[in-house]
This record gives structure tokens, sequence and C-alpha cells, in this order.
């Protein structure tokens, strides 16, 4: 389920880094994504659980994912 | 069959092997070693909770155990097994990733790492095309925390990160379970 929806973020834009726990299924889901906006100095990503991505929204990737 | 009872503190001298069953010893030596190692305390986490990244910076699997060390001066030897599923997102089906061991509480910094440089430098790993399939499978690991130096109880973590954002890790699929455990082992 999750190659489903990690596609249908990749068909939207290419090499985006997130990650998550669980499955993304709803919208409340996808509020709790974790998205990459950089790595530190020891090698962690540093995250926000605001998509950085304007053209990546719920709407756009169910659409992604109904279509797949 | 006979048996006689000796009394071991008269007339034996020099390095007594350990007898079979013998246990708890308070002073001499044995083996010639009057402090042999031995283990104080194991603990155990069994993980199923699904986490996925697509990310290339660390972030945590969702995998921890934690112990309280009962000596500063004791080893903690780690072993935990990474249950997880590559997505390969392009044509090229190729993922892999890198994993560390990090501490919090009373000792921090990075116990463990398997460094991922670019390609099959990530231990685990697979390729396949329409000629070629490269498989690097790794996903039990095992480290010893020799610098803990506390008594206060410490989380340790594990933290993956994948290859390139084309691909993606689900770390515990399908509730498959991760295992970590950590023995404390006397100086």
């Amino acid at each position: 389920m999750s190659h489903k929806f990690f596609v249908a973020v990749r068909n939207i834009r290419p090499e985006t880094e997130l990650s998550f726990v669980g499955e993304i299924e709803t919208e409340e889901d996808f509020k709790k994504i974790n998205w990459s906006i950089g790595v530190d100095e020891n090698g962690f990503s540093i995250t926000t659980t605001t998509c950085p991505h304007s053209e990546i929204t719920w709407a756009k990737v169910k659409e992604e994912m109904d279509k797949l | 069959m006979a048996f006689a009872t000796i009394d071991v503190t008269k007339g034996i001298t020099g390095t007594l092997p350990v007898a079979n069953g013998g246990t708890a010893l308070t002073s001499g030596f044995i083996n010639g070693v009057s402090n042999p190692g031995k283990f104080l305390q194991i603990q155990h986490t069994n993980y199923n909770t699904a986490v996925s990244t697509s990310d290339q910076g660390y972030v945590t699997t969702g995998l921890t155990c934690a112990i309280t060390p009962s000596a500063t001066d004791s080893k903690i030897f780690g072993m935990f097994k990474l249950q997880a599923r590559g997505n390969g997102l392009t044509s090229s089906y190729e993922w892999g990733y890198a994993c560390k061991v990090e501490r919090t509480g009373g000792a921090t910094g990075t116990i463990f790492e398997e460094k991922g440089g670019t390609g099959q430098a990530y231990s685990t790993y697979f390729y396949a095309n329409a000629n070629t399939t490269q498989i690097a499978q790794h996903s039990s690991f095992q480290f010893l925390d020799t610098t803990h130096s506390t008594t206060s109880a410490i989380t340790y973590t594990v933290f993956a990160k994948v290859q390139s954002g084309n691909q993606a890790v689900d770390f515990q699929n399908n509730t498959f379970p991760s295992q970590f455990t950590l023995w404390e082992i006397a100086a």
C-alpha cells in the first residue's frame, strides 16, 4: 500500500524525501508525514509536517493513487 | 558409582577449571582470572509498527531498546534485526539503505553505523534490470558499547536512510517485526 503512495508522490514530484508511520490513506494521515527539508551535520534528516512542496497536496496524491 | 568428598581447601593448588555446574565465585580464581565476565541482564524489543521512508537523511525506524546499566564500566552488547521491504520507484528497480544506532538518556551519540556511500556501497542493496540482478543483503547487525559510563537508563534507537529519493523502504512492513536485544556484560 505504501508503494502506491510513494509512486503517486513520485509522479507528482520525483525524488521527494519523506517518512511516516503506518499507512497514508486519509488526509489526516497525510498531515502526519515528515517531509525532509535538509540534513544536519550528523546526517539526521531535518523534517517538517508542513509539506514544503506546493505541488504536492492530498487531493493531488489521492488522484494519482486512484489512477494506479 | 561411588562418590568421594574432596576438601579442595587442602592439598590442591594452581589454576582450577570451572566445575560443572559451578557458579557464584566469591573469591579466588577461575582459569587464572579473579573477575570472570558474566551476563548481568538482557533486554529485548519486538516491534511491528510499519515505518516508511524515502529520506536520504537518517530518520527513525521506530525500533528502540532501553537498558539501565548496573555498572559504569560494563559492556552493552547489542544485536538487532531490521525487517525491511524495498520499493524501487523507477524503472531501474534499485534500492538500498544504511542504518545507525543512536543513544539517548544516560549516554548519547552514535554507537554504530553502517556507513552508506553511493550505489552498492549500501550494505543492504538490490538492483535489477533485463541483464543483471544484484543483491547485497545484510539486515542483522551487532555492536558493542564500551563507552556508556553511566548507570542511568539508555535508549538505543535505530535510524535509517535510503540511497535515493526515488527509492523507499518499509520497515516492519505488513506487521512483520524487527527485533532489538541488549545484553549487559560485567567488565
